[in-house]
């Protein structure tokens, strides 16, 4: 048995398992993705605060767990910090997060970056800066921890610099390659807009909406044609207003 | 020790309930063999009827053998208040403590998109079209207070934003008879955004 020490994680999903237990998907700072089986998680535990209450989504957690394989259980569960309070448009882009990472990582790798990147995130997203500037950054990072770094500064196939003036068109986890003739259906997107985005800067809206596609079409082709449902749920939600409508959303 | 093939599909049979496993469940098969002949025969029968006439509420989406359940049906509670709720058992829980005379809508879940249980699954067009052709002034939303209990509750509210209703959240805080020493800091954290001042 390799018992682990206490480490930081966050649930990103769990599920009811016998009666008073359940088996979270975590994100842990040492051991990437692990699932592990939370006993008691279900009940109220006297005087003690209810475990409940912690195996909650976007709470820090402290968690040591034993075991191998698929289904770890956990050894001990603490609070590392008061939860993190996303409602609304932020709590949705939460469970966005949570579910990609759910559908990218593979069980047992560390990504300790992406941890950082998580909790920055999710602090981004509770402090109310816009969710759209918050998940992009996030995005490439991830994509980047994952091994698909998209440089968005050179054409992929000939290295040649990207320039501010010319218009590119992107193929999903590879690059750019400069269009020389509109050819009707691909998306454009401007050399001066790919100049930002490759500096880290996500605040222009004219940006922010072809970061959008840049990621959903990076995503999508990772995810190979499985959905995600929390977009398809953000989408449903018709009162909120999408950013932006047109070529960009299709 | 092996059973007859007739008493190890019925212990199998028993272990597709909550909490029984192998042990609980050959316990249970030789107890009503052995001692409780009727009893079990009734078991058989009431839960055959059960499933079979046991459907769900037009109104509110409850279990009722009806097609509008009792609750619904009664002249005597108030249609023009509305209380959402995740589960049948929490029905129950706020009728015994909240002295809330008004109609329910029972979810039968919360949102998960990661578990794929999006509006459709929880009936929401049926709850719209139920708020758009009669008289309600309240919705009361009392999904829990998990993670997924307010995504399913700003869910709602969203959508009902364009109706003429006033729409509330049940408060979450500290239980009654507890220590605030022994309440966990998501509790505290909710019971203190949700303070009120004395009036
Ligand atoms: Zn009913």
């Amino acid at each position: 048995m390799l018992v682990m020490e206490q480490q930081p994680a966050y649930v990103l999903h769990s599920r009811p398992w016998r009666e008073t237990s359940v088996i979270a998907d975590l994100l842990t700072l040492h051991s990437g993705r692990v699932s592990v089986i939370i006993k008691g998680a279900r009940k109220a535990n006297g005087k003690q605060p209810a475990k409940r209450a912690l195996v909650q989504p976007f709470t820090p957690l402290l968690v040591a767990f034993t075991g191998r394989g698929e289904l770890r259980t956990a050894t001990s569960l603490d609070a590392a910090g008061p939860p993190l309070f996303l409602q609304g448009r932020p709590l949705y882009s939460g469970l966005y997060a949570n579910e990609l990472l759910l559908k990218l990582l593979a069980v047992d790798d560390a990504y300790p970056a992406l941890f950082a990147y998580y909790q920055t995130l999710l602090e981004n997203l509770c402090i109310k800066q816009s969710v759209e500037q918050s998940l992009r950054p996030f995005e490439v990072h991830l994509m980047d921890e994952l091994g698909y770094h998209v440089a968005l500064d050179k054409e992929f196939e000939t290295q040649v610099p990207v320039l501010p003036e010319h218009c590119y068109r992107l193929v999903p986890l590879q690059g750019l390659c400069r269009v020389k003739h509109q050819d009707g259906n691909a998306q454009l997107i401007p050399g001066h807009v790919l100049l930002e985005l490759a500096a880290g800067r996500f605040s222009e809206p004219s940006c922010l909406k072809y970061a959008k596609y840049i990621a959903r079409a990076n995503i999508d082709q990772l995810l190979g044609g499985k959905p995600l449902h929390s977009r398809t749920l953000f989408q449903s939600m018709a009162v909120a207003p999408p950013p932006s409508q047109g070529l960009i959303d299709n | 020790m092996a059973f007859s093939p007739l008493i190890d599909e019925l212990i199998e049979s028993l272990r597709c309930l909550p909490g029984v496993g192998r042990k609980s469940a050959q316990r249970m098969a030789l107890h009503i063999l052995e001692r409780n002949r009727e009893g079990g025969a009734l078991l058989a029968q009431s839960l055959t009827l059960a499933l079979d006439k046991v459907g769900r509420c037009d109104q509110c989406r409850t279990h009722s053998e009806t097609p509008v359940c009792r609750m619904c049906s009664n002249p005597n509670r108030n249609p023009s208040q509305l209380c959402i709720v995740e589960t049948p058992a929490d029905v129950l829980a706020i009728e015994q403590g909240a002295g809330f005379n008004g109609a329910y809508f029972v979810l039968m879940g919360h949102l998960s998109p990661m578990d794929g249980i999006g509006p459709a699954e929880l009936g929401i067009d049926g709850l719209l079209q139920r708020l758009q052709t009669q008289t309600i002034e309240e919705v009361i939303i009392a999904t829990n207070p998990t993670i997924e209990g307010d995504a399913t509750a700003h869910f709602i509210h969203q959508q009902l934003q364009t109706l003429p209703l006033s729409v509330t959240r049940i408060a979450h805080g500290v239980p009654i008879g507890g220590e605030l020493e022994y309440v966990d800091s998501g509790t505290i954290a909710h019971a203190f955004a949700g303070r009120k001042s004395y009036t």
